[in-house]
């Protein structure tokens, strides 16, 4: 074997070091969290899209971006480089994000986009993200009903693109399993943002926020546990703010040590629970390339319980831990966790993904596992958030949920507490039942009920077209037409889009456009009666000839792209 | 409000397939996998082998598996599939979701061919299955804990039936796993 395969093979051979919180991306040859050596990224965005996409998935990346970049706890920046013509992945000192990915690499079958990362000892040097052009699912810019949401994706990917690995709760962003045929995912939520700012911290986001570090050990003996996450509750409202994994035992020759850092101050609930599924190990490849886990049952932590085991299943009954500005809590905690049985939540309304339901609104549950006991309880964390109609068999509960008007928005957990083989025990799906307020969830709907009905909405992006920070008037037709949303201006990103982008000719015909227009757009846009002339030619030249062609060849094409 | 109510539960109590976003995959269960894979088989990895390609920008890994048996497909006693990913040096290129095998390592996959005509692991890490040994008794267990509630949920087995043949904690033994792809596989059948 050569000197590079041996090195490789040590490299998966090394198992990460301490786990940080929430869980980043490892290079596992150093055994450090990769991460960027500063959070101002410059992206860039490929020319060709998706032939048969209706929309334009370049406003819905750049608003994937813009999502991140608004984070205020987090020091990040991203700057819109523009647009590049070279589609292929890889190192070549740009941080891109293409649609037509071919050129040099092979997707893995059932692969819809991926996030290539180069990096050395540690440090992210480039990453690029690429939609495979021929998708397995369906994609479109607007969650539509059995479509793949592009901006969701892109969020996602591009926590991937800065180190982020995923999350183990059903509502973050980094979680692995992504919806179809909604937006949701469009949000960070706290653990999301709490992840890319403990990655990325602002400055004072150490001093305002503080954290816990509790320990884990499986059984009487203490055999060590990793692999399992410890997830901080809200202590009043049960909302579910943050997870992180337990490390790697073995290694280390210590306890699972998840760190919990980046929590606003305030008191938690903590509990541990097993990655069994939805979520397992698998999902965190970097964090346990290859490696068995355990398996606890799910246990609120109590700091009384030393080298015990807590026997706390109901957050009723789980302690405070107090997290104050500041403070990163160490050595406070160190639990025993009975291994678990075969109780385990595996499905939630035959699917893998959260639920989410309306303040002032009531749905049905349906949660599918294994040894659920008939006299067990069923629960979701914090108030407001009432079970009635509870049915429970060894396989399946159903329930109806009710949640106040006044309930607190956001994530919860639903948990399901029985006895099995003489042991109380409970089985969590962390983030699986999210309260949402009317106004947030208008927005999303809004936009799939259009899309359902059989029409693209426009995108409702805040980087809208062209945009990005670095936006300029740079292009004649913007400067003539004046409005980026006006037939004229539909018609002539139409005309791009549709006609010169599919062909190498056209792509050269357009990177020359743009390599030579900025010097007259100035010129044109310093007189009126330029303008003016130039608009007249515009409009009879261009675009009534051009919207004659496209209204006989293409009139469902969308007319919303970006120039 | 009642309407209300109403259409706020028509659009949320809808059940939608998952999208796996480890990179960006459609989610595989593991009937999907079976049904979709070309080739499953039991094997050992026995090398990597990473190079960067001619110009330099990407990094991809060869790794190579001594097969012991086929549950579907058949590619010889050796198989070698290439993936995006690996490390050259102090250079190191990462796929989120791209699966990592330890040498030696015994694992189940479930392999499909790519554009290029290569083979690569179905559904990235979710096409393959660590085979792990029991502490006890040496037995070996594949970790697939959908596979035991399966068995509960939809062949109405009682408990203590179902943990007959998997172990607390979500684990088939090797050879159920393998029964259990079949059975997937002869549901296919005309």
């Amino acid at each position: 074997m050569s000197k590079t395969g041996i090195a490789l093979l040590l490299g998966l051979l090394a198992g990460p070091g301490t786990v940080s919180a929430y869980t980043f991306i490892y290079d596992n040859g150093t055994r450090n969290p990769a991460g960027r050596t500063t959070g101002a990224v410059t992206f860039t965005l490929t020319f060709r899209r998706p032939a048969a996409l209706i929309g334009d998935p370049f406003a819905a990346a750049r608003s994937a971006f813009a999502t991140w970049d608004a984070l205020t706890t987090a020091n990040i920046t991203f700057t819109d480089g523009g647009q590049v013509a070279d589609d292929s992945v890889g190192r070549d000192g740009v941080n891109k994000l293409t649609f037509n990915s071919t050129t040099n690499i092979n997707f893995p079958q059932g692969a819809v986009a991926l996030t290539t990362i180069f990096f050395t000892g540690g440090n992210i040097i480039e990453a690029d993200i690429a939609f495979n052009p021929n998708p397995p699912q369906s994609l479109s810019v607007t969650g539509a009903s059995g479509t793949a949401d592009i901006e969701s994706i892109a969020l996602h990917e591009i926590g991937h693109f800065m180190g982020l690995d995923h999350s183990g709760l059903l509502s973050a962003c980094m979680y692995p399993f992504g919806n179809i045929g909604n937006t949701f995912k469009r949000t960070l939520t706290l653990d999301d943002q709490i992840a890319m700012s403990v990655r990325y911290p602002a400055v004072n986001f150490s001093a305002t926020t503080g954290g816990v570090v509790p320990e884990l050990s499986l059984g009487d003996s203490g055999i060590p546990g990793r692999g399992a996450q410890a997830v901080a509750l809200g202590a009043t409202d049960g909302i579910v703010v943050a997870s992180a994994l337990g490390d790697d035992e073995i290694q280390d020759g210590v306890d699972a040590i998840p760190r919990l850092e980046g929590l606003p101050p305030g008191s938690y609930k903590l509990y541990f629970e097993a990655m069994d599924g939805p979520v397992d190990t698998n999902s965190f490849d970097t964090n346990f390339p290859g490696k068995p886990f355990s398996l606890p049952v799910t246990r609120f932590f109590d700091p009384a319980a030393i080298l015990a085991d807590s026997g706390i299943n109901d957050p009723a009954q789980a302690p405070n831990f107090v997290v104050q500005a500041g403070v990163i809590s160490t050595n406070v905690v160190d639990n025993h966790v009975p291994t678990r049985s075969t109780l385990n939540i595996t499905t939630l309304n035959g699917s893998v993904l959260p639920v989410y339901v309306l303040q002032g609104a009531s749905t049905n549950l349906t949660l599918t596992g294994a040894s659920f006991s008939t006299s067990g309880t069923l629960l979701i964390t914090g108030s407001g958030v009432t079970l009635s109609n509870t049915t429970i068999t060894t396989t399946q509960i159903t329930t109806t949920a009710t949640v106040a008007s006044g309930a607190t928005a956001g994530p919860r957990t639903i948990l399901f507490i029985g006895q099995v083989n003489n042991i109380q025990q409970s089985s969590a799906l962390s983030g699986g039942f999210v309260v949402q307020a009317p106004a947030a969830l208008a927005t999303t709907t809004t936009v799939a009920a259009q899309s359902g009905s059989g029409g693209e909405a426009a995108p409702t992006t805040s980087s809208s077209d062209g945009g990005g920070k670095n936006q300029s008037n740079c292009c004649v037709a913007t400067v003539l037409l004046g409005d980026r949303t006006s037939p004229g201006m539909m018609t002539l990103y139409a005309f791009r889009n549709d006609w010169l982008r599919p062909s190498e000719a056209g792509f050269s015909v357009e990177k020359t456009y743009y390599g030579h227009v900025s010097p007259m757009a100035r010129k044109l846009a310093s007189s009126q009666a330029l303008k003016a002339l130039g608009r007249h030619i515009l409009l009879q030249a261009a675009v009534q000839p051009l919207q004659t062609v496209q209204s006989s060849a293409s009139p469902s094409q969308d007319l919303a792209a970006n120039f | 409000m009642r309407i209300f109510c109403a259409l706020s539960l028509a659009l949320l109590g809808v059940v939608t397939p998952p999208l796996a976003v480890a990179s960006s995959l459609i989610y595989y269960s593991l009937e999907k996998l079976a049904k979709d894979s070309e080739v499953i088989l039991v094997g050992r990895c026995t090398g990597c082998q990473a190079s960067w390609n001619e110009g330099r920008t990407l990094i991809t890994t060869e790794i190579t598996f001594q097969v012991s048996r086929y549950v579907k497909g058949f590619l010889g006693p050796q198989v070698t599939i290439r993936q995006l990913g690996g490390r050259v040096g102090n250079d190191a290129m990462s796929v989120s979701g791209m699966p990592e095998f330890q040498p030696s390592g015994e694992v189940v996959l479930f392999l499909g061919r790519d554009q290029s005509g290569g083979y690569q692991v179905v559904g990235m890490t979710q096409g393959r299955y660590q085979v792990l040994s029991d502490p006890d008794t040496g037995e070996k267990l594949v970790r697939a804990p959908e596979i035991a509630e399966e068995e509960l949920v939809h062949t109405g087995k009682t408990r203590s039936a179902s943990e007959s043949a998997a172990v607390p904690g979500g684990h088939l033994t090797l050879d159920g796993f393998c029964a259990r792809i079949q059975k997937y596989l002869e549901q296919e059948k005309p």
